[in-house]
C-alpha cells in the first residue's frame, strides 16, 4: 500500500533468515521475503519486510528464540509508489 | 447450428483446436461439449479472442459451450504488448517458471529464491509480457502466498500470468487456484514462439 511504513529485517546469514521466517509464522506476523535492499548492509541476501506496526512484536518473537541477538538489524523503509525505499540513517536499535 | 462438436475425453489442447477449425471454417454459431472446467475455460478464452460471445450448459459431467459471433472479427492471436495505467509498459519477453523453487538444492532455499525474483521483477520498470507457469511452478500460484500477491500485482501491471491447465489437473489443484488465467499448450507455445526472449527460471 503507498505511504506504507515497513521495517526491514536483515540477518547474519541464509539461515538465521530461514528460521526467523518460521518463528514469524508460528507467532502470526505476516511478512514479505525480499532482496537484501543494496542501502543495508549484510552477509545474507534474504531479507524480511515486516509492517511496522509489528516491529515490536517481529523483535521479541526472534530475541525470545535466540535468533536475534544484537546481529538483526531492523531498517526503517516507507513503499512510495509502489517501491520500497528504504530510509536513510534509520537503523532501529530500540 | 451445425452438430454439436463432441471433445469430451479428449486431451487438452484437442477441444481448442478443434473449436479453433471451426472458427476457421468460417463457422459463426457451434456449440463444443467438454467433460472439464479447463476445458471451458480455455474455450472461452478463445472465443474471447476472436471476438465470439460464449454461454454454457452444464448437462451432468457435460459442459457444452456454445460459440456465437456477430460483426467484425477482432483476431488477436498474438496480443501486443500493452501499456499500463502506471506508466509501466510490459516488454516483449516471457518469464518462464517450470518449479515452485529457483536452482537446484534445498526446497526452503529455492522458494525464497523463486519469492525474491517474482518480488524484485514486480519492483522494476521493464515487465514482462507473460509469466508463464508450468509442472510444479503452477503451485506457486496455489499455495504461495507472497507469490500470489505478487502475481496479482503484475496482473494489475499488464503482466498476463498463465498457469499450465494440464499441470493443475495432474496435481488434482485446479479448484484452488488463487490467480491468473488458465492455458493449455496451444496458448502457451504461442506465447514462447511470440516473444522476444524467454527468461527460463
Amino acid at each position: 500500500m503507498n505511504g506504507e511504513s515497513r521495517t526491514i529485517l536483515t540477518f547474519p546469514s541464509t539461515h538465521h533468515a530461514i528460521a526467523a521466517q518460521e518463528k514469524l509464522q508460528h507467532g502470526h506476523v505476516p511478512f514479505i521475503v525480499i532482496p537484501t535492499p543494496v542501502e543495508i548492509s549484510s552477509n545474507c541476501g534474504i531479507a524480511l519486510s515486516v509492517a511496522s506496526a509489528d516491529t515490536a512484536i517481529a523483535r521479541h518473537l526472534l530475541m525470545e528464540s535466540g535468533i536475534s541477538k544484537n546481529d538483526t538489524t531492523f531498517t526503517k523503509a516507507r513503499i512510495i509508489g509502489g517501491k520500497l525505499i528504504v530510509l536513510p540513517l534509520s537503523v532501529d536499535g530500540e | 447450428m451445425s452438430t454439436p462438436i463432441d471433445a469430451k475425453g479428449k486431451a487438452c489442447p484437442i477441444p481448442f483446436m478443434l473449436a479453433k477449425a471451426q472458427i476457421d471454417a468460417g463457422e459463426t454459431d457451434f456449440i463444443v461439449e467438454v467433460d472439464n472446467k479447463a476445458a471451458v475455460e480455455n474455450l472461452k478464452r478463445l472465443a474471447k479472442s476472436q471476438a465470439f460471445s460464449t454461454s454454457v450448459e452444464i448437462d451432468d459431467s457435460t459442459f457444452r459451450v456454445a460459440f456465437l459471433r456477430s460483426g467484425e472479427k477482432q483476431k488477436s492471436d498474438n496480443p501486443a504488448p500493452q501499456p499500463v495505467s502506471n506508466g509501466q509498459t510490459t516488454a516483449n519477453y516471457v518469464v518462464f517458471i517450470g518449479d515452485d523453487t529457483m536452482g537446484t538444492g534445498t526446497h526452503e532455499l529455492g522458494r525464497n529464491l523463486v519469492r525474491m525474483f517474482l518480488y524484485t521483477l514486480d519492483q522494476g520498470e521493464d515487465l514482462p509480457s507473460t509469466v508463464l507457469l508450468m509442472n510444479n511452478g503452477v503451485k506457486l500460484a496455489v499455495d504461495d502466498e507472497q507469490c500470489i500477491g505478487t502475481f496479482k500485482s503484475l496482473q494489475q501491471k499488464g503482466v498476463d500470468v498463465m498457469v499450465c491447465g494440464t499441470c493443475l489437473n495432474y496435481y488434482h489443484i485446479f479448484d484452488k487456484l488463487q490467480t491468473g488465467t488458465v492455458g493449455n499448450m496451444y496458448e502457451i507455445t504461442q506465447r514462447f514462439l511470440a516473444a522476444g526472449k524467454v527468461i527460463t527460471v
